[in-house]
């Protein structure tokens, strides 16, 4: 069978769930109700602290910034001092903040090729991330700190907090290394809160580890179009999504805890049309827990937005291809454990025409070679909730012989490809390595509301919802280990890193 | 080198009036303009030889040590050779004036481009003064009352390495502009419409500068001036002798070469702040004009191809065709990187109140507030024309049903 994409009317049907569909399950369905988000103590709103249960070798850790011949900026005058060394910087510059709660006045950017040939190797630091805190709560400037085309850039030993926009953004870096670096908005969350706290797109080589970020209206983390990237041993909190890895490959998420989030660990594949699209993602070995607060980003209409986040949602695997996620704790989430959907479900239109463009610019909006295996999952879905997912809650609520499932995978696109109706843009059946596979994740539950095997229609994929624990079991290769280089050395999970779990180095 | 004699310029006149303690400045950092008299010592210089050298090569500390102007108290005008101008429809910065000049290396010219930035030879400098009116119902510097103050003068050098912006903060007192590469945050009260506004002016450093000065081929990012185009200057300008067309000026003052005819060069129409209460009677092809020339001057050199905000998929160019190119201009089309809570769309044809560009232009929270950079307060002239244009626009998918 060979469909016109154009005329396939994937839209009504591929709803997950459109009305029609629901009409037979719904009835008196009073709504999914929402959770009250959070189930973590208030913290104090005023001054900034990071979480008690920091591990020491990252709380105690002694920060050495400074030394002969690095530029000492001026406690008296910040701003100035600031953005004085940022416009001079040169190759192997170490420019170093006092220690103190300062209160910023301005976007402080640091365009390495501001003056001619591009600047390398520069050194932001402070005296610990408890100890200097830049408060941008009056600045006159949108982001805490801009740094653009540069290579090498290395930031550790300090706080941004209360940033209007992004925290700490870069943009055309190779070579980023963060460090023992936290960005913060504090008190309850807040659509006002800024958007991103540590923000590298659009770069390559980035390592972010051992720093804390709380309170972004979107992502804590958020690392996008980019490619080889490391994200380890970071703690995110109250944020809208914890961690986020968007149109960017060859990535490692590992060691990370991300709670109290709406949504902990995000891996997506967004139809941006700027030929970055991403694959390549390894999820590893975080505690992900209580990511069960309120979805409190800016509503929008971009489909892929945070704002659609299920509140109490472990990890989201959207729309992107050869994913790996083991050896993570997951626990105690009013919605999900783990979600892996193709774009289908923030656009039944996906294949409507809309996109055609940004497909043929090398977007997919399938999921394809996902392995989720070796998890441990426990305490998942007692409240579900998302409007996202609304019907699908309904639909495995109220269906005789369905429950809720711990685990999700959509299977709308890859019934679809099965079908043949995507044979329009070069898409057939899905083979072996394609496919979406769950295995030993500690006897949770997987759901799909669209099974794989069941043939769609014209109108398009067919409903066919099934829970159960073992489906979907099948294993894919490992994928590699991502690794990157930064001034000259190379740093990844076996490169340097040679002793957290899965990452040591067998003996000779 | 040139020499430099301490000059009063106080008029006899005004030394009549001044004892009073006309005196313009409040001493802080506010610019606190008002009509009057004021006693300056400018210094005049007796060289009228431009300082090249130090152009190409050095960032002075005071700008009259580059000796561009005749006097050290003003930048608007009798500039050492440089040639004044305007733009048609100029970028909007928080109500100031603006005073322009180039100055190219003797004999040289620049390169006419139909739609890009003229090709300026090395060596050239424009000089950008921005001024702050007490009062926009009276504009025009006069270093001998207090009607506009002077805020800061940007030099444009192309230099051997490319273009450099540096920025030049003038004291309270006017008499002097001081090198000031990390900006200034200048806190700032206006009159506009009979309104006092007090909002905080941001001289931009100088990487700030380039976020706007920027265009990125693919490969470099390099800096580049943003007004001196075509269709900006394809105006009339009065160089005391009544309105001449700025271009075949620059042409026949031999500073710019290969201008073609004039029926041959786009032309951005005027749009001047007394022109908002010329909107409704404006025709649907007059509003297109006016409002794609304001988009293009405020907006393209981030939202255009090459420019920092370029991926957003808005782009405004002025040369860019509205019925071919509706999504670039933001019709219908979904922001790529921003969340604005309520709308939906860059662009709603004929319901501007629910277009976020028009959002985006009519606040001052610096979380959403367009351009990013160089605005304290709203543009009310220039929302008024966006708001019209929006709703002229023939109804799209995404228009409110009528």
């Amino acid at each position: 069978m060979k469909l016109d994409k154009n005329k396939f009317v994937i839209g009504r049907a591929a709803s997950i769930l459109a009305p029609a569909a629901l009409a037979m399950v719904v009835t008196g369905c009073g709504g999914g109700g929402s959770s009250s988000g959070g189930g973590a103590p208030a913290q104090d709103p005023v001054g900034y602290q990071y979480p008690q249960d920091m591990p020491a070798d990252v709380a105690q850790k002694e920060i050495a910034c400074g030394g002969e011949g690095a530029i000492e900026l001026d406690a008296n005058n910040l701003t100035d001092s600031a953005k004085i060394a940022f416009l001079d910087a040169q190759d192997g510059d170490v420019i170093v903040f006092p220690e103190g709660t300062f209160k910023l006045q301005d976007t402080l950017t640091l365009d390495g090729e501001l003056s001619g040939n591009r600047v390398a190797d520069v050194t932001i630091c402070g005296q610990g991330m408890d100890k200097t805190i830049l408060d941008f709560s009056d600045s006159a400037g949108d982001d805490g700190l801009f740094i653009t085309n540069i290579d090498d850039v290395e930031i550790y030993g300090l706080a941004v907090t209360e940033a209007a926009n992004n925290a700490i953004k870069l943009q055309h870096a190779n070579g980023v290394r963060i460090h023992y670096t936290a960005t913060v908005w504090q008190g309850e969350p807040d659509k006002g809160n800024g958007a991103y706290g540590l923000y590298p797109v659009e770069s390559s080589n980035v390592l972010v580890e051992n720093s804390y970020v709380r309170g972004s209206a979107d992502a804590g983390i958020y690392v996008g179009q980019s490619d080889s990237i490391v994200v380890r041993n970071n703690i995110a909190e109250y944020n809208v999504a914890g961690i986020e890895i968007e149109n960017s490959t060859n990535a490692d998420m590992y060691n990370n805890i991300a709670r109290y989030n709406t949504g902990g660990l995000l891996v997506f594949d967004l139809p941006i049309g700027n030929d970055k699209y991403g694959s390549g993602v390894r999820v590893f070995g975080n505690e992900v827990y209580e990511n069960n607060t309120k979805n409190f980003a800016n509503s929008s209409s971009n489909p892929g937005g945070v704002h659609i986040v299920p509140p109490g949602t472990g990890v989201i695997v959207l729309s992107t291809d050869d994913v790996e996620i083991f050896d993570n704790t997951v626990e105690k989430h009013d919605t999900l454990a783990v979600a892996v959907t193709s774009f289908l479900l923030a656009d039944e239109n996906v294949f409507g025409g809309d996109y055609d463009s940004v497909i043929a610019d090398g977007w997919l909006p399938l999921v394809r070679n996902i392995h989720v295996h070796d998890n441990t999952i426990s305490e998942t879905g007692a409240a579900p909730n998302g409007a996202l997912i609304q019907d699908m809650i309904t639909l495995f609520t109220l269906t005789p012989g369905l429950e809720w499932p711990a685990l999700i995978y959509d299977g709308a696109g890859e019934q679809l490809a099965n079908t043949g109706a995507l044979a329009g843009i070069g898409i057939g059946a899905y083979e072996a390595g394609d496919k979406v596979c769950f295995q030993n994740n500690s006897g949770a539950t997987i759901g799909y509301p669209y099974d794989p095997a069941t043939a769609a229609t014209m109108e398009g994929p067919t409903l066919s919802p099934a829970v159960g624990t073992d489906f979907l079991d099948c294993s894919q290769e490992p994928l590699p280990a991502a690794t990157l280089t930064f001034k000259g050395e190379m740093f990844g999970c076996v490169v340097d890193d040679t002793t957290s779990e899965h990452c040591e180095v067998a003996p000779l | 080198m040139k020499s430099l004699i301490p000059v009063s310029l106080l008029s006899s006149a005004v030394l009549l009036t001044a004892c009073g303690g006309g005196g313009g400045s409040d001493g802080g950092t506010g610019q606190q303009p008002g009509p009057g008299p004021v006693t300056k010592n400018c210094q005049v210089s007796e060289s009228q030889d431009v300082n090249w050298d130090a152009l190409k090569n050095d960032n002075l500390a005071k700008l009259s040590d580059y000796n561009l102007f005749a006097s050290s108290c003003d930048p608007t005008r009798d500039a050492h050779g440089g040639i004044a101008y305007d733009l048609n429809t100029p970028l909007f910065s928080d109500y100031t004036s603006k005073y322009r000049f180039v100055f190219l290396p003797d004999g040289q010219s620049a390169t006419y481009q139909a739609d890009d930035v003229f090709d300026f030879p090395v060596g050239t400098v424009i000089t950008k003064t921005f001024a702050m009116p007490a009062d926009t119902a009276h504009r025009g510097y006069d270093p001998q009352t207090n009607t506009e103050a002077l805020i800061e003068t940007r030099l444009l050098i192309h230099r051997d390495s490319g273009w450099v912006a540096l920025p030049y903060v003038w004291n309270d007192k006017g008499t002097e502009a001081e090198y000031r590469p990390q900006g200034k945050l200048v806190d700032t009260k206006l009159v506009h419409n009979g309104a006092q506004q007090s909002f905080t002016y941001a001289v931009p450093d100088r990487a700030q500068c380039k976020q706007c000065h920027s265009y990125d081929d693919g490969d470099t990012n390099v800096f580049i001036p943003i007004g001196p185009k075509a269709r900006h200057l394809n105006g009339d300008f009065d160089y005391g002798d009544g309105p001449e067309n700025q271009l075949t000026h620059w042409s026949e003052a031999g500073i710019l070469s290969g201008l073609p005819s004039l029926d041959q060069v786009d032309k951005v129409p005027t749009y001047h702040d007394e022109d908002a209460g010329l909107i409704s009677g404006y025709s649907d092809e007059q509003l297109m004009a006016a409002a794609k020339g304001y988009l293009d001057v405020n907006c393209s050199h981030c939202h255009g191809v090459g420019g920092t905000a370029a991926y957003t998929g808005l782009q405004l160019e002025y040369w860019r065709d509205y019925d071919t190119g509706k999504e670039k201009h933001g019709v219908c089309k979904t922001p790529i990187a921003y969340d604005q809570g309520e709308m939906t769309y860059d662009v709603v044809p004929g319901d501007a109140a629910n277009s976020i560009l028009h959002f985006r232009m009519d606040t001052t929270n610096n979380q959403d507030s367009m351009p990013r950079l160089g605005r304290g307060v709203i543009h009310e002239e220039g929302v008024a024309l966006i708001e019209a244009w929006i709703n002229s626009l023939p109804a799209e998918a995404c228009s409110p049903a009528s």
